[in-house]
């Protein structure tokens, strides 16, 4: 037994299949991008770099710690790492959007149809109603082209106040849409 | 091109440049020609089977990384279709290259068959990074650990391809082993993991591969881990506690001496073979232990020597060492000869990440690292086709 039966076959199948995957995973954050309700967050910049996958800037929001009164119908007291947890954001007097309810594992149903829910997961165990859990949305890491990287980040890192524009699916899933420094846009999204 | 010659022999008897039987004999002549040859490269490829290859798919992959992370790096300006459907290419040319190798040459070429494989898993993978980085996905390394591990087992078992099932049970063990319910043996996550496993041996069995079932073996214990590992935990914390106690400077020094001993050792066995006698550390007999000795003493001095001139210290005495050992063990004992090739790759690759790293950019650094290695694999096939001539030559004078 030398050659292996229907290995041309297999090998194509598993080509359109492996491929099917990435244009699935394009087409997904796609839908996210041109569909997703928009807002705007606060952020301050952290450290940069990944070996893999070129530079990134990484963010970190506003949102990214929840208040453990906020959540419905009552503060939580124990969380494992790795809840989902849904938090409604809505937007403030300065244009910034901020949590203001937060729940755990569902939207609840008594939400109204137009309130903006993104879908996050706590980082840590927590078991205490004193500390904010911190949530991690998906939207933590901004790449840039190895060129521009450093001078996005001097940017971020000069300005005092930087803004993510969000997209946010039905579902609650994130995709940074744009990057905004005091209302001028540094960078924004193509679809494709 | 046998094809071509028999046709120009039909048509030279056809126009009468040759008779019949001139054209007879040259087509006999030509058919024993092409299986004399068949039967040279034949053999040739299986001398060349060696640690030569081994690099040399390093150095394959790493070129691939590097074609893969230029795209991602530099052109910005190329749609992400276009982006994605250069990956989907590199993928197709490893599966469909792979599965021709083998229908055109069947196990003779199974390394390069494998090879193209992993190209195309390597492929799978970068595509997935690369979108992860086009749209900004932090996501989770754990959740894409799943994704390469599903991918990549899937079409190996598709293709047969060992070293596709062998990388995907690596993505799966740390997939498994980065979970929060690692230690848990009732845990749906367990039951996965357990059940991948079981079904990656099931593959290896089929395929009479047994490396791989071993490997299977080896990550479904590694697996298993997290389970005993408490108390593996409170052992291991006890003698780090231990280790640490003894002043720094004491523990280089011993390491040193460690080191420094086994060299000598190794020297001694070789220049003077005989008055060693039966002293079991320096007898040739003893070399795996010596060598393994002096490895042990490098790891720790590598642990020990971290800022950026001790990192070299402690390489230049990898490169004396692993020097040594081949000097004294290198012609007798295959194993300890690979095994230093690969510590000697090793601390290339360290030092010159820690190093060359800072100065290229990252497509940069994988590129060079690919021609570094390809040079790496270059000097390893002419090292080892010396050994090879001096055993030959040895031989022929005994």
């Amino acid at each position: 037994m030398h050659k292996k039966p229907f290995v041309i076959l297999a090998a194509i199948l598993s080509v359109a299949c492996l491929s099917a995957v990435l244009f699935w995973m394009i087409a997904d954050r796609a839908t996210i991008l041109r569909d997703g309700r928009e807002v705007v967050l606060k952020t301050r910049p952290i450290d940069p770099r990944d070996l893999l996958r070129g530079r990134y800037v990484r963010l970190d929001y506003g949102i990214s710690r929840v208040p453990p009164m906020l959540f419905a119908p009552g503060a939580i007291d124990y969380f494992d790492s790795g809840t989902t947890i849904f938090v409604r954001l809505e937007e403030g007097d300065d244009g910034f959007w901020e949590a203001t309810a937060a729940a755990v594992e569902t939207i609840p149903d008594d939400s109204p149809a137009d309130a903006v829910w993104i879908r996050g997961e706590t980082q840590f165990r927590m078991s205490s109603t004193d500390n904010p859990a911190n949530v991690k949305y998906g939207i933590e890491r901004f790449y840039a082209p190895e060129t521009a990287a450093p001078e996005i980040e001097r940017r971020m890192r000069s300005g005092d106040v930087t803004e993510i524009v969000v997209a946010i699916a039905e579902d609650g899933r994130a995709q940074i849409k744009a990057l905004r420094q005091a209302g001028e846009t540094i960078f924004t999204e193509r679809l494709y | 091109m046998a094809t071509f010659i028999d046709r120009q022999i039909d048509d030279w008897e056809k126009r009468g440049v040759i008779d019949a039987q001139t054209a007879l004999k040259l087509r006999e002549d030509v058919g024993a020609g092409l299986s004399r040859a068949n039967g040279t490269s034949a053999a040739k490829s299986a001398r060349r089977f060696s640690f030569f290859q081994v690099v040399a798919f390093f150095a394959a992959i790493s070129l691939a990384a590097a074609v893969l992370i230029f795209i991602a790096a530099n052109w910005e300006y190329v749609p992400r279709l276009v982006r994605a459907i250069g990956v989907m290419v590199i993928m197709a040319v490893g599966y469909v290259g792979g599965a021709l190798v083998n229908r055109r040459y069947g196990v003779r070429r199974g390394l390069v068959e494998e090879a193209c494989y992993l190209v195309g898993g390597a492929a799978f993978v970068g595509g997935v990074a690369l979108i992860g980085q086009m749209y900004h996905i932090s996501g989770d390394a754990r959740e894409a650990a799943l994704l390469y591990a599903a991918g990549l087992g899937l079409s190996g078992f598709a293709m047969r391809s060992r070293a596709l099932v062998a990388v995907a049970a690596g993505w799966m063990l740390y997939w498994h082993l980065d979970g929060p319910d690692a230690d848990n043996l009732l845990s749906l996550q367990f039951v996965i993991f357990a059940a991948a496993v079981v079904v990656g041996i099931a593959f290896a069995t089929i395929m009479k591969a047994v490396w791989l079932r071993r490997f299977l073996y080896i990550v479904g214990i590694v697996g298993l881990l997290p389970f005993v590992g408490q108390f593996l935990d409170d052992v291991l914390e006890f003698l780090v506690d231990v280790y640490e106690s003894i002043p720094e400077t004491i523990r280089v020094l011993g390491w040193l001496a460690l080191l420094a001993l086994m060299s000598l050792a190794m020297l001694f066995a070789r220049l003077k073979p005989a008055s060693a006698g039966g002293a079991p550390l320096v007898s040739g007999r003893g070399a795996g232990a010596t060598f393994a000795l002096g490895l042990i003493a490098l790891a720790f001095l590598h642990g020990e020597l971290q800022s950026d001139g001790g990192l070299i210290l402690a390489s230049s005495l990898a490169v004396v060492f692993v020097l040594v050992a081949l000097f004294a063990h290198g012609r007798d004992r295959r194993v300890i000869r690979y095994i230093s090739y690969v510590i000697f790759v090793g601390e290339i690759f360290v030092v010159y990440g820690s190093t060359v790293y800072s100065m290229l950019g990252t497509s940069g650094f994988f590129l060079a690292l690919g021609l570094v290695l390809a040079v790496i694999a270059f000097a390893v096939y002419r090292l080892e086709r010396l050994w090879k001539a001096r055993k030959a030559r040895e031989a022929g004078d005994a």
